[in-house]
């Protein structure tokens, strides 16, 4: 693995997430995991590119992705696509599970960031688990 | 420039603004927070600097005309990410906290653990009760 990729609406978010735990003293501990955090354009995605091809970018760029998003199921959700084709060492995609707390309050976003933290560091157990929240 | 228009998104992401990724189900417990169409737009002038409070309005005028409807698939997202991750993800995070901990340095450890000291504190807040269907937010 090599970093993490917001999904597109919440480039903004990840951004006040690690921008929150910088200001807060995490920054070398974050630091020290050496991830990228890329964006849409810098791996040739479009901003409205399908989620399937969101994720098998994702698992050919050894990104972790991040969304805030709620989606309904559906044959070409993101939820389907995992299930069709994600292998045992698939990266997860990680859902931010309270967007608005994510802006509102200070004490989730840092919970959130030590949950993202965790699930990066140790990625290779939270490999082939899909979809995990950061809740 | 955004137009202010409304399409299914595909994807499962339902009704969002035509020429985004931005889906009125993402939104929702914004609003039910009680933020105002600017707050909501504000937080996602990353990645869409054109956004405006007249998009979310006109959403959340999408979702005061399809009520129940919205609320049933909201109900059930919200039951999904409340069901959250399974029990093994949830029981290795609790185990390795400390060992987490120990990287920091002692004043930050001692913030950080007390960021998950209470057990209400170690995951989301309460999910908020949305009002009775049939009764439209005050956007």
């Amino acid at each position: 693995m090599r970093g993490v990729l917001p999904d597109h609406n919440c480039e903004g978010h990840v951004t006040r997430l690690l921008v929150a735990a910088r200001a807060a003293g995490y920054g070398d501990f974050w630091d020290a995991l050496g991830l990228a955090v890329e964006s849409f354009a810098a791996v040739g995605l479009h901003p409205r590119s399908p989620d399937s091809d969101v994720w098998r970018t994702c698992q050919r760029e050894q990104l972790v992705l991040v969304t805030v998003n709620r989606n309904h199921r559906g044959p070409d959700s993101l939820e389907a696509v995992i299930r069709a084709e994600g292998v045992a060492d698939s990266l997860p995609v990680l859902t931010i599970g309270d967007e608005n707390a994510v802006i509102a309050d200070r004490g989730y976003a840092l919970r959130a960031f030590i949950r993202l933290f965790d699930y990066l560091d140790r990625i290779g157990e939270h490999r082939g688990a899909g979809r995990l929240y950061i809740p | 420039m955004i137009p202010l228009e409304i399409e299914d998104l595909g994807c499962g992401r339902g009704p969002g603004l035509k020429g985004t990724k931005l889906n009125l189900y993402t939104l929702i417990p914004a609003r039910l927070a009680g933020n105002t169409p600017e707050d909501i737009a504000e937080r996602f002038r990353v990645p869409y600097p054109d956004l405006t409070a007249a998009h979310i309005e006109l959403l959340f005028s999408y979702m005061d005309d399809h009520y129940d409807e919205v609320m049933a698939v909201h109900h059930e997202i919200q039951a999904r990410i409340d069901r959250g991750n399974p029990p093994w993800v949830e029981e290795q995070f609790r185990q390795n906290l400390p060992r987490l901990l120990a990287r920091l340095p002692p004043e930050l450890r001692a913030r950080t653990e007390a960021l998950f000291a209470e057990p209400a504190k170690a995951g989301r807040a309460a999910p908020v009760e949305p009002p009775p269907l049939g009764q439209p937010v005050e956007g």
